[in-house]
């Protein structure tokens, strides 16, 4: 049985296999009646059935549309005739779609030869002139020596685009398969026709279709045999990714055009996907752009789209961000390690010059031989295992537990007992305090934190992290294992230590004890100790509680490595566990501790006066880039400017961080305001000067005067002056929720228009 | 290709098979030609017969917003509010009639207003009616008589009449009532046209004009969807029927934009006559409905001798007394006016009635009957004028004697009223103002106008004495204010009204420039705070001022504004305005024409007390709300024809959603001021209510919305500020344009469909 993944969805592979009953009745229709060739309906009803079940409604009136390719045929002339299909997500069949609508790529996958990459090769085709009008600017960025050939789409309007009614529709490519003597046909490759519908005008929503098919044989192909990349995967961080006016965001259909065929005139810079992907991503750390050089490509009327800058949000060599293999939609996503050669290796390893060897350990080589030595069976020069990060294999071998936390009430010193063991080792535990071992160098730290409480949120009052002028204020009680752990006999490998501060009379509810830190281990041979990133865990507490509560929970580490890989922080010493970052990133904390004049902190950030750090609103402002302009000191006082920024997803997509529907405006009871000023006692909240919770959270995106005035007007105040149990007693009553909660008129939820980004899990 | 058409399953399954052999055949002959050895190898393998999958199932139904049928609608009770919301409004056609065995007979199609077939409909919703138009006879004019008539008994406990005679309309019954399909039904109707004998005889005659006008009355809420009146007028024994169409429809429109009368079905003057003729009286009142008699009453409402009252449904009582027409009733043009909807819309200029003239000119009529046997009024008329001798009363028919065509016709007699004189008066003038120098602070502004004739030749103004010309000026053009001194608390001219300069009084002071346009130069320099970094600068100046008539009559001419710089922004439109009002002349007719001309005193400086009344705000905004909404005492309880919600009957597009950014708080109390003395220019003083709350406030003025406009910033009646009011006030957050309460949508969507602009 055929079954054919290109048409995007189970309809249309039904679709599909009607389709070829048809084809087969028409078989038939040779010995028969030819009358009713004079009649050139369209497939109407059940067989096949309309592109939707339900009846026709204008394609103007969709809010999506589904299109698919349900056949190619190739007549004799050699121009493809394709058969459209158009429903919306509601099953009704589109009709009246212009021409001027959609356009078609016509392509064929050439074979891997000679060590090459396979590569889709666009038969329709422009030439990009260089240097083109306008004029490309910046001219550093103008490398290209000239006219350089592009892949194109066809518009409609080129070829004969027929609408049959009911929402199917026909075009005859201008394009013909056949007489080009540059390419000629090979009806043995697999082909494919792509489509991209534009918004345009009429405004309609854009959608792209592929089918792939052999001329040979008139049918559809299950696989091209390039698939290596899945569209949700791009999407974990791009949510919803588009390019060319909003109409092209199928990689399938991507491909067909960035092939190794076309190239940029204006920079001479190729544009086929696995050359250009890698390059964007590599960004600053290209060694041509470490070098001084830039990066980029010279778009629609030659607009420049510089990547030089382009910060990648985790290591590169992990190539299986991307590379899923476990993806069944992509059985190409083993090529990262089986297909080696230039072309792909200098993407990133862009110095590299196989002529002369260098940066090749001096070894020239051809493009053919790549294999020999990073073929997937060549040991440690193969690609597999050339991007291993040997941080990350060390890290599999350590394993943080917290087994209890005592004396946790008000005014008792609390003990925390911990062990680290090793996954990989039936999870035997380490010494952690054994000489040349992991932990007893000076790279390495192990510490608890003891923060609390976990309602409404952790400020650590009382404990000492800073003083009425020095330290940072509201940070946790900090218990140094590296110094001060002790072997507990009777648990092997469990060591305990006590907080030399204790809980404060005044804490109720609930805290919670986590581990932070890093072994230190020489992965590589290099003599020198690397900073191993191991997760974090905790335990929660009673203080006054029954029962320890846990802190509310609103986003999900696993959602911030879909960027991040393995999120880790403070010299891989707090890794993989919002929970261990609020319980510093608090409301009641600030950066005051580092703002010391004369430093990095205050030539970068401009000012001495404090930030805050507290995560509802730092991680939006960071995240927000240039909106927020988020300017903040860190360790050492080192300044930070976040203002750079570029998001690759979209800021509304409130789950492409948070967990469903943890995103409502909070109130006073489940969040604390946020500290902004941690005034002139910083060893108390009382007098810090706070954004209202709700404002704060919000206010970090929304940061325009009309906006700051209405949460104003409704409750918030960035002016607000906190107790000593940090509550805002003379701040009024944020009333967010009475409109924007959910279900609410302007349910958050719907008006960030969460529910569009379809690759939400 | 049009498939629109075979939607019904029947249809879809043939069409399936024959697609299903067509597309065979197509790849079938690429198979053949595969055969003959040209192009490439046809297809081969496969799974020949194979079926698939069947894919989803969708709606099968087209929604009703893009087209899609309503189906089983009955009575419109069970309708949903959403299906009435996309429904909109029904468009009922009337594609036949005839009298078939001496009763009528119609095909209607009933569509919604996306064009989906209205399926299911009850017959009890049609209410038709039937009349013949009975020609002019006896100097009188032609008049419909309905076939279908009834003795109404009075409601109230003191009724003029113990029963009256009124048209009437049939109910559809189910037992003439077909469906055809597609949105089609067909009436036969039980009225026997050739033996209507109760409550009283009407004749059968063949060869007059008959005209058969239906509405739909749909239950609840769906009522709301009845659709416009259609009709047809037709000659049962052949020929071309006689036409008598005098007033549009869509004239009625331009104020009342559209009817829903008697609970929402009638809609159109064509149907409201089938009724609304002479044989139709009000038992309770004994007053006529007469179209004719009636629409003249009500709108000359409180200038009527007699106030107009009728008793309608359930004996409600509708007191016309109070109506407030606001333009000269003497405009006869403003509902009939020739067309091609009105054919015989200028009749009005040679045909005369009592009846008809009765409904203003009340005082003089007088009347007999009705008659049992015909239900109608037999009139009298006294002229109560000095031309015609007290005590001799006419009879209908002899008015024409002196009001046809060859004597004081009527358009003659219309146009002698002074209320319409001096507005056709002004346009015999036209005010221009040619130049602005000199406006800066510190500087006299010199302004050159001139004023042309009707012939388009300049006058001397130098030679005028008599009416009134004036020049005002304010400032500045971002908000008018006319504050003098920021800090010394200072407007430049009583209550920051504008600097108005009497150039009759100071013509000494104008100089000719001898190419007919002539100049003034202000006696003081404009102050400080004409160009002020947070007020703005910019000089308006207006040339005003009615003009006295060798006839005694007064002319009030547009007057004429000019900018020294960009201009404040319009909001509203003069043709808006001019829908209603005919022309817009305020204050003894001087300031005249554009409303822009209003906002240079009427600006956000000037409120609280005017004359004897507590006004408000006098902020033009403000003020208009208030005026229409019926808020201003001394303008009195408006009775505005339309929704308040129709933004856009007054303002343009784009231009209401708040007040403008540069909008300062509107006065509404001088404070401690006194109403004259030196005190009068500080503004310091004033109360103030913020820009855009103080302006919905006089349409929304409930505790909770008022309450609302606070907690977002709104404040009113507070210590006058010069900051704009947009620095305080959170409206822009849910109410600008595109935002989730946006003004327009909010406001359209309590108006029924069609009503949201324009």
């Amino acid at each position: 049985m055929i079954t054919n993944r290109n048409a995007g969805n189970s309809l249309a592979r039904a679709l599909l296999l009607t389709g070829l009953g048809a084809l087969a009745l028409g078989l038939g229709g040779c010995s028969g009646d030819n009358e009713t060739v004079a009649q050139p309906e369209p497939p109407t009803g059940e067989f096949p059935p309309q592109p939707g079940t339900g009846a026709n409604v204008p394609v103007t009136t969709a809010k999506t549309i589904v299109a698919s390719i349900q056949r190619v045929t190739v007549p004799d002339d050699g121009k493809p005739v394709v058969e459209v299909y158009l429903k919306d997500d509601q099953n009704y069949s589109l009709t009246g779609l212009p021409a001027g609508n959609i356009r078609f790529v016509l392509a064929r996958l050439e074979p891997a030869v000679n060590g090459k990459s396979s590569t889709w090769h666009a038969l329709t085709r422009r030439v990009d002139p260089f240097p083109g009008t306008p004029a490309p600017v910046p001219a550093e960025a103008v490398t290209g020596t000239g006219p350089a050939s592009q892949a194109t789409a066809e518009t409609a309007t080129s070829g004969v685009w027929t609408e049959k009614g009911n929402g199917v529709y026909t075009y005859k490519f201008l394009k013909s398969l056949t007489g080009d003597a540059a390419v000629p046909f090979d009806g043995s490759m697999p082909h494919r026709v792509g489509l991209e519908i534009r918004i345009g005008s009429p405004t309609v929503p854009a959608n792209n279709a592929v089918y792939t098919f052999s001329p040979a044989t008139n049918l559809p192909l299950e696989s091209s045999g390039r698939e290596i990349v899945d569209n949700d995967t791009c999407n974990a961080c791009h949510d919803n990714l588009v390019f060319h006016g909003g109409a092209r965001f199928d990689l399938q259909y991507c491909a067909m055009c960035h092939e190794s065929y076309s190239f940029d005139a204006q920079t001479g810079n190729s544009i086929d996907l696995k050359v250009m992907i890698h390059k964007i991503h590599s960004g600053v750390n290209l060694p041509s752009v470490q070098a001084g050089g830039l990066y980029g490509i010279f778009g629609n009327s030659n607009s420049w789209n510089d990547f030089s800058e382009v910060v990648y949000t985790q290591d590169r060599r992990n190539c299986t961000t991307c590379h899923e293999e476990s993806d069944t939609d992509t059985p190409q996503a083993t090529n990262w390690r089986l297909v080696v050669n230039a072309e792909t290796c200098t993407s990133c390893h862009d110095d590299v010059d196989f002529t002369t060897g260098e940066n090749h350990g001096g070894v020239a080589a051809t493009a053919d031989s790549c294999t020999a030595c990073h073929g997937p069976t060549s040991g440690v020069l193969s690609v597999q295992n050339a991007h291993v990060i040997p941080e990350q294999v060390a890290a599999a071998k350590f394993a943080y537990e917290v087994l209890s936390v005592t004396n946790s009430a008000p005014g008792q010193f609390p003990t925390v007992t911990i062990r680290v063991v090793d996954p990989t080792n039936g999870n035997a535990p380490y010494d952690i305090k054994a000489a040349g071992g992991p932990f007893q160098n000076s790279s390495a730290s192990l510490a608890v934190d003891v923060a609390y409480s976990t309602r409404p949120d952790f400020t650590n009052t009382g404990s000492g992290s800073a003083t009425a002028s020095s330290g940072t204020p509201a940070q946790p009680i900090r218990i140094d294992f590296k110094a001060n752990g002790v072997a507990v006999p009777s648990i092997p490998g469990a060591f305990a230590a006590t907080a030399t501060v204790a809980i404060p009379a005044s804490a109720t509810g609930s805290g919670e004890a986590l581990i932070e830190g890093r072994p230190a281990v020489d992965v590589n041979g290099d003599g020198t100790l690397e900073r191993i990133a191991v997760a974090a865990v905790g335990k929660t507490f009673a203080i006054t509680d029954a029962t320890p509560v846990s802190r509310r929970e609103v986003v999900d580490i696993d959602k911030c490595n879909d960027c991040h890989e393995n999120l880790t922080l403070h010299g891989n010493s707090r890794t993989g566990n919002t929970e261990l970052c609020s319980t510093c990133h608090n409301p009641n904390a600030t950066d005051i501790g580092r703002r010391v004049a004369g430093t990095a902190c205050e030539s970068v950030t401009g000012t001495l006066d404090d930030q805050t750090i507290d995560l509802k609103f730092m991680i939006h402002a960071i995240h927000a880039g240039a909106v927020a302009g988020y300017k903040v000191c860190g360790y050492n006082s080192t300044g930070y400017d976040f203002s750079h920024v570029e998001y690759p997803g979209k800021l509304e997509n409130c789950e492409g961080c948070h967990l469903p529907d943890t995103y409502y405006p909070p109130n006073s009871a489940t969040a604390v305001a946020t500290t902004i000023d941690a005034g002139a006692d910083r060893s108390t909240p009382l007098g810090d000067v706070a954004i209202t919770a709700g404002s704060a959270a919000c206010s970090a995106c929304h940061t325009s005067d009309t906006a700051k005035q209405h949460m104003q007007l409704n409750g918030g105040s960035f002016t607000a002056v906190k107790a000593a149990d940090s509550s805002t007693p003379a701040a009024p009553i944020e009333t967010c929720g009475n409109c924007h909660g959910a279900g609410k008129p302007v349910d958050v939820k719907i008006e960030h228009g969460v529910g569009e980004f379809r690759y939400n899990e | 290709m049009n498939r629109s058409s075979a939607r019904s399953p029947g249809a879809r399954s043939r069409r399936s098979l024959f697609a299903v052999l067509a597309l065979a055949a197509a790849i079938g002959i690429a198979g053949c030609e595969n055969d003959s050895g040209a192009g490439p190898e046809g297809p081969s393998g496969g799974d020949p017969g194979q079926t698939g999958p069947t894919g989803p199932t969708g709606p099968s139904d087209v929604p009703i917003t893009l087209g899609g049928d309503v189906k089983g609608v009955g009575t419109g009770s069970t309708l949903t509010a959403q299906q009435i919301a996309d429904i909109g409004t029904l468009v009922v056609s009337l594609d036949a009639a005839s009298i078939t065995a001496n009763k009528p007979v119609i095909e209607i199609t009933v569509k919604t207003s996306h064009g989906g077939n209205v399926l299911g409909l009850a017959a009890t919703t049609l209410r038709l009616g039937v009349a013949k138009l009975v020609p002019a006879a006896k100097l009188q004019p032609s008049r419909w008589q309905s076939y279908i008539n009834r003795a109404a008994t009075p409601n109230v406990t003191t009724p003029a009449l113990t029963s009256a005679i009124q048209a009437n309309t049939e109910s559809g019954t189910a037992a003439g009532w077909t469906e055809l399909g597609a949105g089609r039904y067909r009436y036969a109707s039980a009225v026997d046209l050739a033996n209507v004998t109760a409550p009283i005889a009407v004749a059968y005659e063949p060869t007059l004009t008959h005209r058969i006008s239906l509405a739909l009355d749909l239950a609840g809420n769906a009522r709301a969807l009845a659709p416009d009146n259609p009709y047809v007028d037709f000659v049962p024994a052949g020929g071309t029927p006689a036409s008598k169409r005098i007033a549009a429809t869509e004239k009625c429109a331009s104020c009342h934009v559209r009817f829903a009368e008697h609970g929402g079905p009638r809609r159109d003057v064509e149907y409201c006559v089938v009724c609304h003729n002479d044989g139709t009286v009000d038992p309770d009142s004994g007053e006529s409905v007469d179209l004719a008699y009636m629409a003249h009453s009500i709108h000359r409402g409180e200038a009527r001798t007699k106030g107009y009252v009728v008793y309608g449904y359930g004996g409600t009582k509708y007191d016309f007394a109070e109506v407030t027409y606001p333009q000269p009733l003497s405009f006869c043009e403003t509902c009939h006016e020739q067309s091609s909807d009105a054919p015989q819309g200028n009749d009005w200029k040679t045909t005369v009635s009592i009846g008809a003239c009765a409904g203003c000119h009340d005082a003089g009529m007088s009347k007999t009957g009705p008659d049992p046997a015909t239900g109608r009024y037999t009139y009298g008329y006294e002229h109560t004028n000095t031309t015609v001798p007290p005590g001799f009363v006419f009879k209908d028919g002899e008015c024409i004697g002196c009001h046809g065509a060859n004597a004081v016709d009527t358009l003659t007699v219309h146009r002698n009223d002074t209320a319409r004189k001096q507005i056709e008066n002004g346009d015999l003038f036209k005010y221009e103002i040619v130049n602005i120098e000199n406006a800066v602070a510190g500087q006299s502004p010199k302004v050159t106008f001139r004023i042309l004739d009707a012939a388009g030749t300049p006058i001397d103004v130098k030679a005028l004495t008599t009416g009134r010309l004036r020049l005002d000026f304010s400032w500045s053009s971002q908000d008018l204010h006319n504050v003098a001194d920021v800090a010394g608390n200072l407007y430049q001219a009583n209550r920051g009204q504008a600097i108005v300069v009497d150039l009759i009084a100071n013509m000494a002071s104008v100089a000719a420039n001898g190419n007919g346009t002539f100049s003034y130069t202000l006696s003081t320099p404009l102050p400080p705070a004409f160009a002020d970094a947070t007020l703005g600068t910019g000089l308006m100046v207006v040339l005003e001022g009615r003009r006295a008539m060798p006839d005694g009559t007064d002319a009030y001419p547009q007057s004429a504004i000019r900018f020294s710089g960009a201009p404040r922004t319009s909001l509203v439109s003069q043709d808006k305005c001019e829908s209603c009002h005919k022309r817009v002349a305020a204050h003894g007719g001087s300031r005249a024409g554009d409303p822009m001309v209003c906002a240079i005193c009427h600006n956000s400086s000037v409120g609280g007390a005017w004359g004897a009344d507590q006004v408000g705000p006098l902020a033009l905004g403000a003020f208009i709300h208030n005026v229409h909404a019926g808020n201003v005492a001394g303008v009195g309880a408006v009775t505005y024809p339309q929704s308040l919600a129709r933004c856009e009957g007054c303002h343009l597009e784009g231009t209401y959603n708040l007040a403008r950014t540069s909008a300062l708080p509107l006065t509404v109390s001088a404070g401690t001021t006194a109403s004259s003395g030196a005190e009068t220019l500080a503004w310091k003083d004033d109360l103030a209510d913020s820009a855009t709350a103080g302006t919905c406030k006089g349409c929304h003025t409930s505790t909770e919305a008022i309450a609302h406009m606070q907690s977002q910033g709104g404040t009113f009646a507070q210590p006058k500020t010069l900051t704009p009011s947009s620095a305080q006030e959170g409206c822009a957050m849910c109410h600008a344009p595109g935002s989730t309460f946006d003004t327009k949508t909010a406001h359209c969507g309590v108006l029924p469909v069609g009503q949201c602009t324009n």
